[in-house]
């Protein structure tokens, strides 16, 4: 038997997204991109997990939700695990994957809106964020 | 292993919160709150660790999951509202103003030194090598010039020092209460879980 089989309810705790990405995210997209969630909620709904109350993106916020979900594919280690990720996750959220492809960087475009450029700023800040606070001393 | 002092380090947590002013915390009572968070953040890591000392010894982990539990518990029924007007990112910032000023000051010091030998090496430059002007400044300039290089070598200490602070500290800059109650949750969560797995093991082998 496999530990996995036998640490059964443990296991289940293991995250795809970590939690450090998962809160800075929080922090820029709760009450915003996606509609109120508790903190542990949000990153049971990150790590495609059942959540307390009903997790949904917000109306008009699929763009911004896809550059969040490119973001944070790209930090999913190895890559297909993070393309999986993405796959999954959009459909939780109910944006489809040709729209995903079509509009994941149009946060980027040089004629973004201003909103729209600070939300790229933000996410970038909480991925660098993350990547920071593990990798200091 | 970080899962053998999770519990300890909770339970300073636990302790600090329970006697501090929650509203006006000091810097070093803002880097415990933090440094926990940055040090046992990384979930995965724990339920690995956990799932490896299981094989070695089953006993010690279940310990080390009941009082986990326990202190989670206890910080889960701590009112940490307090917490919530506290500004992470100032302390931060306050914490690195000596750093940053003492690093300031060597570089204006560095600074006019350099100006200093600067404009003694130009004039030197215009002067014929066996003149008397240039034999008595030549020693001024290269004591110049030794003088600017300690300066300098202080202004990169400093500097130095400045980039360990903000690395070492950096955990209180983007802190969040919240963020801290998630992970005490997950921990909870997570103890719990190897508390049932062991209980669940124990007895399938009794039976």
């Amino acid at each position: 038997m496999s530990d996995g089989i036998l640490f059964k309810d443990t296991s289940e705790w293991m995250d795809t997204v970590d939690l450090a990405l998962c809160m800075f995210i929080y922090d820029v997209c709760n009450d915003c991109q996606f509609g109120h969630l508790s903190g542990s909620d949000f990153v049971n709904f990150m790590n495609l997990k059942p959540t307390m109350q009903p997790a949904y993106v917000r109306p008009k916020e699929n763009l911004r939700v896809c550059y969040m979900v490119l973001s944070v594919s790209q930090t999913v280690k190895p890559r297909e695990r993070g393309k999986q990720w993405a796959e999954d996750f959009l459909q939780r959220c109910g944006i489809s994957r040709s729209y995903y492809d079509k509009h994941r960087n149009d946060v980027c475009a040089q004629g973004a809106t201003r909103e729209n450029r600070e939300y790229r700023k933000s996410i970038d800040r909480a991925i660098e964020k993350a990547r920071q606070l593990n990798r200091t001393p | 292993m970080i899962i053998s002092n999770i519990s300890q380090r909770l339970q300073d947590v636990n302790t600090l919160l329970a006697t501090c002013r929650q509203d006006s915390i000091t810097f070093e009572q803002a880097m415990l709150l933090s440094l926990f968070y940055k040090d046992f953040n990384d979930t995965n890591r724990i339920v690995t660790e956990a799932t490896a000392m299981f094989q070695d010894d089953a006993e010690q982990l279940n310990e080390i999951s009941f009082s986990l539990f326990s202190e989670a518990g206890r910080f889960l029924s701590l009112d940490i509202t307090g917490l919530q007007s506290v500004d992470f990112e100032s302390l931060f910032e306050a914490n690195l103003r000596p750093f940053e000023l003492r690093c300031g000051e060597a570089k204006d010091v560095a600074t006019v030194l350099w100006r200093e030998y600067s404009a003694m090496s130009n004039k030197l430059d215009f002067l014929p090598l066996d003149s008397e002007d240039y034999k008595s400044l030549d020693p001024v300039c290269d004591a110049k010039k030794a003088e600017y290089d300690t300066a300098h070598a202080r202004v990169n200490l400093l500097y130095n020092e400045l980039q360990q602070e903000r690395d070492r500290t950096f955990c209180v800059y983007c802190f969040k209460p919240v963020f801290l109650s998630v992970l005490v949750e997950r921990l909870k969560g997570i103890s719990g879980s190897i508390i049932s797995d062991i209980r669940r093991m124990k007895g399938d082998a009794h039976e």
